[in-house]
């Protein structure tokens, strides 16, 4: 098991990552979620003992691996957030330099050159530098190279951000099959909730470097078991009629979104007459209605107040 | 660490532009400052005497001038001299007269001190000579100085004016070939930089592979790459361009092995010093020219006067380098006279290594 406590990062301005607690169990899949600086990389990298803690611990199988980062090093295959690659050579080539570090050669690499670059789906274009490939084959090759060694734990940062749908859910499955097939431990990290709600036992939200919530999906969503979400659709923003809905008593929270507002009610109320009254009071059109059960995503509004991404 | 020794060579084989251009750009620059060999690499200057001098004295005259060595002195008439000098054909002429000398000239030109230097002792002679009216006198003085009572034999340490050797050639060859060289090597050396962004350090960082041996990797392929261009460029001279760089060649690459070492080191240092590999092609430069500059790598240092700048010098890798070079190549110098050049060289290596390393690992 790895598990930190109280792990902390602090820079010079910012403080990265603030006391967080976390652990990872033998097999499961556990995915960190964050808006843009929520500190996602900076703890991964601590973990990976690729950066030094400003404190707290980080320990593996009850040793510290500040101490003894090579017990840890081998069995880890870490994704970067960036295309870790040097992209004039071809995926081949990277994919044989970085088995070669690891001291594999020969028949022996060659067979797991194959094998990972077949398991990314990119066996066919191996020899084609990487730099002309597309960002979602960048991107699994990335992923190719992590793998090489046949770690215990994958640590993914960000695998799919910014490439095509296909690419994204050829990767989603393909980390759904190293799991389910290899027993790989997973720690999948993404701006986005639907890959997380789709992959992970448990999940971790960051903001601002701390852990706000955690759980598996279920128990995060029972955290709103008690409230709604009501999509108001306006035809102009009004502050007036926003403050009204504040003042009502149903209404826990009023938020702004592009369309219009988002207000959470709790669950067996009924404040929709209300609503329209107000509306009507402050002579704004709701020109759309959508009352949803909640998400993970409102459970980040809800926690935070701010959308998952802006 | 030999992994990542060879892959740096596999990446250069698919862009090798960098250091092709380097190449082409030290021969551009070595022909246009050294000029191909063409034969005649003498200086001449045109000289014309004014009506007072007569015909003897002219005669005397460039008897004189014949002695200064590497500089032959042609006779021109002033409107022509002063045409070839505005045409840029020669940098300076010179108006000889009975007791005095003048320069025509437009720009300056480091030869002219030279020449001044030579005039001023011809004229010392000969205005002396002058003063002694009577026939006799003359004769006495002239027999006295053929068959003088006293020899003194004027021995100059090694005082750089005293024994100047100005070869244009291989000053642009050596100068411009170790100026260039900076580039190639410390750009290559911004790749750690570069990797460390990319992220592909941290993979590297999490093998098995240590730290120091992914340095070593790169170190060493700044240095292969460095002492390539440096001895491509000089074998290309030396067999397609007739310059002669002699038969000390064991000696010239000891040199450059030295030189391309501190440069790697100094390259570390300032991969250690920037944030971002991107800074590295601002202040790479900024350096390398300033470097090449106050090492004389232009010119000859032996033109420079400030000593301000002389003593900066001394902290330049390019400086002990060309001079080492030219010791060996020009002067005639042995393995002995190179221990000190080299040994600056080496340390200074040591010195930028051990900082480098340091500020690299702080960040
Ligand atoms: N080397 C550093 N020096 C100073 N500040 C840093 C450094 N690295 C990260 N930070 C700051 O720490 C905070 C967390 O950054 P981090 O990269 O961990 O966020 P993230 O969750 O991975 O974001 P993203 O989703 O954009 O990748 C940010 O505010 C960032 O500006
Ligand atoms: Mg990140």
């Amino acid at each position: 098991m790895l598990e930190t406590t109280s792990l902390r990062k602090v820079y010079k301005k910012t403080t990265a990552v603030d006391d967080v607690n976390f652990y990872l169990k033998q097999g499961e899949s556990v995915g960190l979620l964050g808006p843009n600086g929520a500190g996602k990389s900076t703890l991964i990298s601590m973990i990976s003992t690729l950066l030094k803690p400003t404190s707290g611990t980080v320990m593996w199988n009850g040793e510290d691996i500040l101490k003894s980062p090579n017990n840890i090093r081998p069995i880890l295959g870490v994704v970067p957030q960036e295309i870790a690659l040097y992209k004039e050579l071809s995926a081949y080539e990277n994919v044989k330099f970085f088995g070669k570090i690891y001291g594999i050669r020969g028949k022996k690499l060659e067979a797991r050159a194959q094998e990972v670059l077949e398991l990314v789906g990119l066996a066919n274009r191996q020899k084609e530098q990487v730099q002309k490939y597309s960002g979602g084959m960048q991107r699994r090759i990335n992923i190719a190279v992590a793998l090489l060694h046949e770690p215990e734990i994958i640590i993914m940062d960000e695998p799919t951000v910014g490439i095509d749908p296909q690419s994204r859910s050829y990767i989603l499955d393909m980390v759904k099959q190293l799991k389910e097939e290899k027993g790989m431990t997973v720690l999948y990290t993404s701006h986005y909730m639907e890959e997380v709600e789709r992959l992970c036992d448990r999940i971790y939200i960051m903001d601002h470097g701390k852990v706000i919530a955690t759980g598996s999906k279920a128990e995060l969503i029972s955290i709103l078991s008690s409230e709604e979400t009501i999509q108001l659709g306006l035809d102009k923003p009004s502050k007036a009629f926003q403050e009204a809905l504040t003042e009502h008593n149903d209404i826990l929270k009023v938020t702004t979104n592009e369309k219009g507002l988002t207000l959470i009610i709790s669950k067996d109320s009924r404040p929709l007459t209300a609503i329209f009254r107000m509306a009507e009071e402050h002579d704004v059109m709701v020109n759309g209605i959508n009352i949803t059960i909640p998400s993970l995503e409102d459970v980040f509004l809800h926690l935070t107040g701010r959308k998952l991404r802006d | 660490m030999k992994d990542i020794f060879l892959l740096q060579w596999q990446r250069l084989r698919r862009r090798p532009f960098m250091v092709l251009v380097m190449i082409a750009m030290t021969s551009m620059f070595v022909f246009f400052i050294g000029g191909a060999n063409l034969g005649d690499d003498q200086l001449s200057i045109p000289v014309y005497f004014t009506d007072e001098v007569s015909e003897t004295e002219q005669a005397e005259l460039n008897e004189a001038l014949k002695e200064m060595e590497g500089v032959s002195f042609y006779q021109e008439e002033l409107e022509e001299m002063r045409e070839a000098i505005v045409l840029g054909d020669v940098s300076f002429g010179l108006q000889l007269s009975n007791d005095h000398y003048t320069f025509v000239r437009s720009t300056e030109n480091p030869y002219q001190s030279l020449v001044d230097n030579h005039l001023r002792s011809v004229y010392w002679e000969k205005l002396q000579m002058d003063r002694l009216t009577s026939e006799e006198e003359k004769a006495q003085v002239t027999a006295a100085l053929e068959n003088p009572p006293i020899v003194v034999d004027g021995q100059m340490g090694e005082s750089e004016q005293a024994v100047f050797v100005y070869n244009n050639q291989l000053q642009a060859l050596f100068g411009m070939t170790l100026f260039f060289a900076i580039y190639t090597i410390v750009f290559s050396l911004g790749e750690v930089a570069e990797e460390k962004q990319r992220g592909s350090w941290d993979r590297l960082i999490l093998s098995p592979v240590r730290k120091w041996q992914v340095y070593l990797g790169h170190l060493l392929f700044a240095f292969f790459i460095g002492m390539l261009q440096i001895s491509v460029v000089f074998l290309m001279f030396e067999l397609f361009f007739d310059f002669t760089i002699g038969r000390n060649w064991p000696a010239v690459l000891l040199i450059c092995a030295c030189y391309t070492l501190a440069i790697v080191a100094l390259g570390m240092l300032l991969t250690g010093l920037v944030k971002k590999s991107s800074q590295l092609s601002a202040v790479v430069p900024i350096i390398s020219v300033s470097m090449a500059m106050l090492g004389g790598a232009y010119w000859p240092l032996e033109v420079v006067n400030s000593r301000v700048l002389l003593v900066i010098a001394e902290v330049i890798p390019v400086k002990h380098a060309m001079e080492a070079l030219k010791g060996i190549t020009m002067y005639g110098h042995g393995l002995t006279d190179l221990t000190q050049p080299l040994a600056v060289l080496l340390l200074m290596s040591v010195l930028c290594m051990g900082i480098g390393v340091n500020v690299m690992e702080r960040r």
